[in-house]
């Protein structure tokens, strides 16, 4: 980890009494990392409400057998748009704004490499979200293939696919945009003494997860383009009909769709570790370990995809490579996991928000990696595909890993980016009834799927019930204890608790230690010179 | 306005080769999937 040599620039320094653009302007055309960070965090916190929204609905639904609410073409496009929402427009953004906020105040630049595509970056991801769920109220309703846009259903839907593979373009050259930015930003621009190696974990997981974007999103692009020609130019990449494959629109959505889980959850190991030593009071243990094993994740996440599709009739040599490849995984993992537990082993350690979310995360997020191994063994996954062991399994990974993760890092980093604590007892409230809502709403999903129960459908047999209720009462303590967050984000933002430059007593990375709470709008006067 | 330091001449010329490089590594990922299922 960094030592840096600076003391901490003056509070004075601050220069909120300079003049920098206010208001509608300010947003619109900000050039400014923080600013960007912050339209990212606003933007993935509305979409993870209108997310959050479509989960209940179809918890609401399943709450007992029977139709009670909605029409099962409605279910079905609330179970996709759900997820499009929720990858696309919650976790992503969220981890880019992150990204956006921490990098250049970690690595001692001023400020992203190139500004003015930082905020096209943003305002693509606007438009992309907005013909997302404004394809809701189109003829023939939103997109209902489930998120993985499977042909030929997709072939045959009506306009909102078009708007939803748009959306994707959209968003796919955002994030390339985004990526590109962030890896020139961290080869280029970092402070004096700043080696790769004295990196704080959060950047190298954000440079090894940009280039994961640069390398797959493309791949999800040319897949989303063939299935617009597919549709409209009379081609027939997968449309069997006319001589294509649909299996292969399997295999090249993959390809893409498991480093794309590896996205969404390679920062939040570095927000982790970013938490746990300083909570800990404990510098990180084997750094360059982590390092090598979150590599190790992302090289191998490019061939494993196929263990999504077990049942699609691989050959058995095929089977058998994506099973022993994806249970290959589970070892930089394991590093990862005894990493983060030595780290905690006879530390001082104390128990605030941002630690309780990531002991959370590293008790849960096991939990759904042990269920991936499960699903990794092939005859067993050919049981349990598109059963509800599946839905358990990567909940278990996106909730309690990726979004336990931003919550840890908001807590962790509010008193930088607003200049005041946020207030303690409510965080800790929000952990508890989040944690317990998610176990009471995800667990019994092992059982469901376990015991057979298909996923997306809106009804199913009488023997499902029993679980089906516990889901939906702990989904619905889950999706109601968010709204505890947003009041704590808004009464943080709101409030008189001045945080100090440094208020994690362990917490060493740049923005801690040379700038003051919060941080100032221009971040380094000169760059400060690590040891 | 008090702005934060500047990256040098040298950076920003690192900055862009990167840049275009990455943008054409992309492109070239996108071309492939495209032409590689074109008959």
């Amino acid at each position: 980890m960094s030592a840096a040599t600076h003391a901490p620039e003056s509070a004075h320094h601050d220069d909120h009494a300079h003049a920098h653009p206010t208001g509608l302007k300010r947003w619109l055309f900000t050039t400014n990392h923080k600013d960007i960070g912050t339209l990212y965090l606003w933007f993935s916190l509305a979409m993870f409400f209108m997310g959050g929204v479509m989960a209940l609905l179809i918890r609401a639904e399943l709450f007992q057998p029977g139709l009670q609410y909605v029409n099962p073409d409605f279910f079905n496009s609330l179970t996709t748009v759900h997820g499009l929402v929720m990858v696309f427009g919650a976790i992503m953004p969220a981890w880019v704004g992150f990204a956006n906020w921490l990098i250049p105040m970690q690595i001692g630049a001023a400020d992203m490499a190139f500004p003015r595509m930082n905020n096209w970056s943003f305002y693509l991801v606007v438009p992309a979200a907005i013909l997302l769920v404004a394809s809701f109220f189109v003829p023939g309703g939103a997109a209902a293939s489930g998120w993985t846009l499977y042909p030929p259903l997709i072939i045959q839907q009506g306009i909102s696919i078009d708007m939803t593979i748009l959306a994707v373009h959209i968003l796919g050259a955002s994030s390339i945009m985004g990526s590109i930015n962030i890896i020139t930003t961290i080869l280029n621009l970092r402070a004096p003494g700043m080696t790769l190696m004295k990196m704080p974990l959060f950047v190298w997981t954000w440079l090894i997860t940009a280039y994961l974007l640069i390398a797959v999103m493309p791949v999800l692009a040319g897949a989303v383009t063939m299935l617009l020609t597919d549709r409209h130019f009379g081609t027939s990449f997968f449309n069997a009909a006319g001589g294509g494959d649909p299996t292969m629109f399997m295999h090249i959505f993959w390809f893409f769709g498991h480093p794309e889980v590896y996205i969404m959850i390679l920062p939040a190991f570095g927000v982790v570790s970013a938490i746990i030593p300083a909570f800990a009071r404990k510098p990180l243990f084997g750094y360059a370990s982590m390092v090598y094993a979150t590599a190790s994740i992302a090289i191998l996440s490019f061939i494993v995809w196929g263990h999504h599709m077990f049942t699609v009739g691989m050959p058995a040599a095929g089977n058998l490579f994506f099973m022993y490849a994806t249970m290959l995984i589970a070892v930089p993992t394991g590093v990862k996991i005894f990493n983060w537990i030595a780290t905690m082993w006879k530390g001082s350690m104390t128990f605030e928000t941002p630690m309780l979310f990531s002991i959370g995360f590293l008790c849960l997020f096991t939990i759904g990696g042990f269920s991936g191994l499960v699903l990794a063994i092939t005859p067993v996954d050919i049981t349990l595909h598109n059963t509800y062991y599946v839905v358990a399994h990567f909940h278990y990974v996106l909730v309690s890993g990726a979004l336990f993760s931003i919550f840890a890092g908001v807590y962790f980093w509010l008193p930088k980016w607003t200049g005041n604590m946020y207030h303690e007892g409510l965080g800790k409230l929000h952990f508890w009834l989040s944690v317990i809502g998610f176990n009471i709403a995800f667990f019994p999903q092992h059982f469901l799927g376990l015991a057979g129960m298909p996923r997306r459908i809106p009804d199913y047999a009488l023997q499902f019930a029993e679980w089906n209720m516990w889901s939906s009462i702990g989904a619905f303590i889950f999706g109601f204890s968010q709204l505890l967050f947003l009041y704590n984000v808004v009464e943080c933002i709101r409030s008189n608790r001045k945080a100090a430059g440094n208020p994690w007593e362990g917490a060493d990375t740049l923005e801690w230690t040379h700038l003051p709470s919060p941080a100032p709008y221009h971040s380094f006067e000169t760059a400060p010179v690590v040891k | 306005m008090a702005e934060g330091h500047k990256p040098t001449p040298e950076q920003r010329r690192r900055a862009v080769r990167s840049a275009v490089l990455l943008a054409a590594v992309a492109v070239g990922i996108y071309a492939t999937v495209f032409l590689k299922f074109i008959r």
